[in-house]
């Protein structure tokens, strides 16, 4: 059940099923602080994945922090028509997805095109409570620590047709050593392999 | 023109290859010159308005991207792309890899131009010099050898540029950091406590001892502690022992400090480096993995000081390999103490004398020679024909790798009289008739190993005719072995050309 409640310094907050989606208090001190821990690539990518809409706080937060695309993955329907109440983001910048698996997440035109380019994800751990194993499955395919994720990321990126079946043991985290030895990169452009024999000497 | 200079290495590495931005821009005054450098060097621009446009790489992020699990896997591959697409849009016509690293080869290889100079890789892997100063660069900069050139001077020869001036100026925000700190109108004593490094530091009671004894050993003279921002609670505490002021500064207040003072004494640091773009007189503390011979101070006239000790310089990596840090403890702070009261007024004369009554330091006073190259010459004099070999040594491999042996003048006899100069002025006085003796040992030696290397190539040609071997592997071996020949052949006629001109002036 989903609820609007106005916190101690007049900010709307959602609360579900008993659960606050951000302080009370101050949620957007809290969405600065929760931002000041994730400030990684994002100057630069053109994509940010957020995994949960909470209250929207920390989207507002974000919005100020870069200039990328932000992508929200979101399951609850009613949530996402909540925080629009609160909320006005800004189309071209903002787009919220209602995702309720993995499959759904890579069919969505805008996760499929924020793939395609640099991107980080970043997790809001107040909304995921209630959907742990989705957000975590959402968080491994964009992460692409895996060999099923990874191919297809890589796919998209270079549009080829690779190979299914995984070279690298699928209970083992990826390294950009296996990156350079997996015929997805083998397959890829020769200049792109250069890319990654650079990163690698970053990692010795 | 558009070109790129490419220094993906620390910030005192950007900042010993400045004057190869000076030498391009006389070179080419009307081309535009960009770097690509990593994000910590960033510092510099404006301090450096050289320079158009600054392209950086974090490292540091990129590096993180690879590990952290949090982080998608291609972030990192897909930020570094879209940064280096974005330079290639810019069409340069010349990039300058001033990087002897594998990672700057890949990115210089990736990135396209119509020229290039320095390490590259093709998309086969293969490692493209473009210029033999950099071939050597590779071959011989791993080796621990005391014919190196300074690392400046050969990013100069294989830019084909001359050494100009050190194109740092401070801004009026750097100015004004170094008026905060109400100096008064006197002579100044600038001390760069600490490095990045552990091994290259003197020690903090080594500092606090030389301090106190500068300071009564020159009343008249302020001493100032130079630090940044991340080393202020240890300078503090230094400052407190001695009553030295503090100068906590941006390396733009750095350089507008060091611009307005007299003496810096300092380990291998980038503040050393930064002090070739003043006129302050340096007294270099060689400790550790410091490498002179590399990366020694470049300004004329400054002081080395190094403990004679076999493990020096030590490699960068790995711990200190004696039970103490002998190093630092050979550099005794009444030594050094004096060392910088002698330099403190040109006083080359004492200088002379305490390098002679050490026997546990050496004392180098940097120099520019003649023949176009930075010298760091052991005023101790104990082996004048050691120093007349490394001239030689010199001038033999500018030939080479100049390639000047291609032209159908060389120059040999122009060259010859600058030597006579720099032998001159490095051992004045000195009696030639040692000296021509030891050139016709050198040119006899010489032409052996000529002789032997010509041999060499010979049979190696003969025995390689006909064999279905593999042919890269086959050029590179005969390049080799050709290249010593050549060098030997070059170094024979030096020499001969020498000992005329010095029979001649005799």
């Amino acid at each position: 059940m989903i609820e609007t409640i106005t916190g101690d310094k007049g900010h709307k907050v959602i609360r579900r099923a008993g659960r606050l989606l951000a302080s009370g208090s101050d949620p957007v001190a809290e969405a600065i602080a929760w931002l000041a821990r994730r400030r990684a690539f994002l100057d630069k990518v053109k994509t940010v994945f957020v995994l949960g809409l909470g209250s929207g706080y920390h989207v507002n937060v974000l919005l100020s922090a870069t200039s990328a695309h932000l992508v929200v993955i979101e399951p609850d329907a009613a949530l996402i028509e909540a925080v629009a109440a609160i909320h006005t983001f800004p189309k071209n910048r903002v787009r919220v997805e209602c995702v309720s698996n993995s499959r759904s997440l890579r069919a969505a035109v805008s996760v499929r095109e924020g793939v395609k380019q640099s991107f980080v994800v970043l997790a809001h751990p107040p909304s995921q409570a209630d959907r742990k194993d989705l957000f975590a499955d959402c968080a491994a395919q964009l992460n692409g620590r895996d060999w099923g994720s990874l191919t297809w990321q890589w796919k998209l990126k270079e549009g080829q047709m690779l190979d299914s079946t995984p070279r690298v043991d699928g209970h083992t985290a990826l390294t950009i050593y296996d990156l350079e030895q997996t015929e997805l990169v083998q397959n890829s452009e020769e200049r792109e392999r250069m890319l990654i024999k650079a990163l690698r000497e970053l990692v010795k | 023109m558009k070109i790129l200079v490419v220094s993906l290495l620390r910030l005192g590495d950007f900042i010993q290859v400045t004057p190869v931005l000076s030498g391009l821009s006389h070179r080419f005054p009307k081309a535009r010159i960009d770097v690509l450098t990593h994000k910590p060097v960033r510092q510099l621009e404006p301090m450096l308005p050289l320079v158009t446009k600054w392209w950086t790489l974090d490292r540091d992020e990129l590096q993180s991207g690879l590990g952290r699990a949090e982080i998608p896997m291609l972030t990192s591959f897909a930020v570094l792309k879209e940064q280096l697409d974005v330079v290639n849009l810019e069409n340069y016509d010349l990039i300058i890899n001033l990087t002897q690293t594998q990672f700057s080869g890949w990115i210089c290889g990736y990135l396209q131009s119509q020229g290039k100079l320095g390490l590259a890789f093709d998309v086969r892997g293969r490692a493209l010099f473009h210029s033999p100063w950099f071939r050597y660069l590779d071959r011989r900069a791993q080796i621990k050898s005391e014919d190196i050139f300074n690392y400046t001077d050969i990013f100069l020869q294989a830019c084909e540029v001359q050494y100009k001036s050190w194109p740092l100026t401070p801004t009026f925000a750097g100015q004004n950091e170094v008026k905060a700190l109400n100096l008064a109108r006197k002579p100044t004593l600038v001390a760069q406590l600490f490095t990045s490094d552990d091994k290259k530091n003197w020690g903090r009671s080594a500092w606090i001892e030389f301090i106190q004894r500068f300071k009564a050993q020159e009343p008249a003279w302020q001493v100032v502690l130079l630090g940044s921002p991340q080393e202020e609670a240890r300078v503090r505490e230094v400052a407190r022992e001695t009553g030295a002021h503090v100068a906590i500064l941006s390396l733009d207040g750095a350089l507008a400090l060091l611009q307005r003072s007299d003496v810096l004494v300092s380990g291998d640091t980038s503040i050393k480096h930064l002090a070739n773009a003043s006129s302050i007189r340096v007294l270099e503390l060689s400790l550790g993995s410091s490498d002179f011979l590399r990366t020694g101070i470049y300004k004329p006239d400054s002081l080395i000081l190094q403990g004679k000790l076999a493990c020096a310089p030590c490699p960068h990596s790995g711990a200190c390999s004696q039970p103490t840090h002998a190093c630092a403890e050979t550099l005794r702070p009444e030594t050094v103490a004096l060392a910088a009261q002698a330099l403190a007024h040109a006083d080359w004369k004492t200088l002379n004398e305490q390098s002679r009554a050490n026997g546990q330091v050496t004392y180098l006073r940097t120099r520019h020679l003649e023949t176009g190259f930075w010298f760091a010459a052991d005023m101790a004099v104990g082996h004048p024909l050691r120093t007349v070999e490394a001239i030689v040594e010199r001038c033999t491999w500018k030939f080479l790798l100049n390639q000047e042996f291609k032209r159908p003048l060389v120059e040999f006899g122009s060259e010859t009289v600058r030597l006579e100069n720099e032998i001159e002025r490095l051992l004045p006085g000195s009696s030639r008739a040692p000296l021509l003796t030891h050139l016709d040992f050198m040119e006899e030696e010489t032409g052996r190993r000529h002789d032997t290397a010509a041999r060499a190539l010979s049979r190696f040609a003969r025995e390689q005719a006909g064999r279905a071997f593999d042919l890269s592997q086959i050029r590179h071996q005969q390049t080799q072995m050709e290249e010593d020949a050549r060098q030997a052949e070059i170094k024979v006629k030096l020499i001969r050309s020498l000992k005329t001109r010095l029979m001649e002036s005799t």
